[in-house]
């Protein structure tokens, strides 16, 4: 996979039987091992846009496509497959799995791609756990741990499947700003050991600095700051 | 005749339970809503997310089914017992109006299997209605409203 693009993209709801556009014309385009950062106030669309460019949500006009395919012309099982093998996911309200603990939570996508988790996924799992300085809550189930650490065990479990693009939907937005510094260092240096492309949504102009590229929605549209 | 309303109305207890059996996969899909979008964001298929609720209900029947047999084959072996006790407590004749002094029964292994394979049947055709509604589901829309 070497690029995700948006070609004319609307995007509206229905809400109380009144459409209610979000997003109009949108045209970007992302290449492999980019970095980038879409900004906006609260409510002007990001997550949206961040749902629409991994095709968990479908556009009300215009076309996402990955590698020049149509992503809405995938099947459903296609479209499992890519955000299986090539799409990680962390948001900003972590959302693990309560009844699992972090080992088992961070192994969930290897065992969704063998069932049957071999030692090789084992290591792995051990790896990140001790990367991200988790090895002594591997067995707490989610409601121990601290914002921060909820957030290192999301990122975690979005990067085990060596995704090659990242999509983070305000990772930090629920941190203080010692947790938030530790996050953002994190993933920036993920990013940079694991070739991944970035695609964070964020109103932190700090964080969003780090990106190579950021954009703005302002009034439904989206352009390069 | 009697044997037929025997065989109706244990059809109905059968019908019942996969009813019961229904309402739970129901109940859990609509509680686990929230996993599964976790889950299909992450990439999971929906055969794999329809396989957990199909699993669930089928241990749920199974484990039913083995009691049902153990407890029902007991107490028909003491049905003897059962009656006498329940005339004890209830200090009157259970069976005074009837040509009969005592309980017939026979345990027929082939009823017993048929039975347990109807149920199971019917329990797993009841899992399967709410686990497919779980591939209808929209993960977008359950994580939005978190």
């Amino acid at each position: 996979m070497n690029n995700i693009s948006c070609e004319n993209i609307y995007k509206s709801f229905i809400h109380e039987n009144e459409e209610m556009s979000v997003l109009e014309n949108i045209n970007i385009s992302i290449n492999k091992k980019e970095t980038i950062a879409i900004t906006g106030p609260s409510g002007s669309g990001k997550s949206t846009m961040l749902q629409l460019l991994a095709g968990l949500d479908k556009p009300t006009k215009g076309n996402v496509s990955i590698d020049n395919q149509n992503i809405q012309s995938l099947s459903e099982l296609k479209k499992s497959e890519l955000r299986l093998n090539s799409f990680g996911f962390v948001y900003q309200f972590h959302h693990l799995l309560e009844d699992l603990n972090v080992f088992e939570n961070i192994l969930i996508p290897q065992q969704l791609q063998n069932i049957n988790a071999s030692k090789d996924s084992i290591d792995k799992v051990n790896h990140l756990l001790d990367d991200l300085g988790l090895t002594s809550r591997a067995t707490y189930l989610p409601w121990k741990l601290s914002g921060g650490e909820k957030q290192r065990v999301a990122i975690a479990r979005a990067i085990i499947n060596d995704p090659e693009f990242l999509f983070l939907d305000e990772p930090t937005g629920n941190l203080d700003d010692k947790n938030s510094e530790i996050v953002q260092d994190l993933i920036m240096s993920i990013a940079k050991e694991y070739d991944m492309t970035l695609i964070l949504s964020t109103h932190d102009k700090n964080f969003a600095n780090k990106m190579n590229t950021i954009y703005k929605i302002n009034n439904k549209t989206i352009n390069e700051v | 005749m009697e044997k037929l309303i025997t065989t109706l109305l244990l059809f109905l207890i059968v019908i019942v339970a996969s009813f019961i059996i229904l309402s739970t996969v129901i109940m859990t899909v609509k509680s686990k809503e929230r996993e599964v979008g976790i889950l299909k964001t992450i990439g999971a298929k929906n055969n794999q997310l329809i396989s957990i609720f199909v699993i669930q209900g089928a241990l749920i029947s199974i484990i039913g089914i083995i009691l049902g047999v153990v407890l029902g084959l007991i107490g028909t072996v003491n049905v003897d017992n059962l009656v006498a006790f329940i005339e004890s407590i209830l200090q009157r004749n259970l069976l005074d109006q009837y040509f009969i002094n005592y309980f017939p029964y026979s345990i027929d292994g082939m009823q017993i299997m048929w039975i347990c394979l109807i149920s199971f049947l019917l329990s797993l055709l009841a899992t399967l209605i709410p686990a497919f509604k779980v591939s209808k589901l929209d993960p977008s829309e359950i994580l939005r409203y978190e």
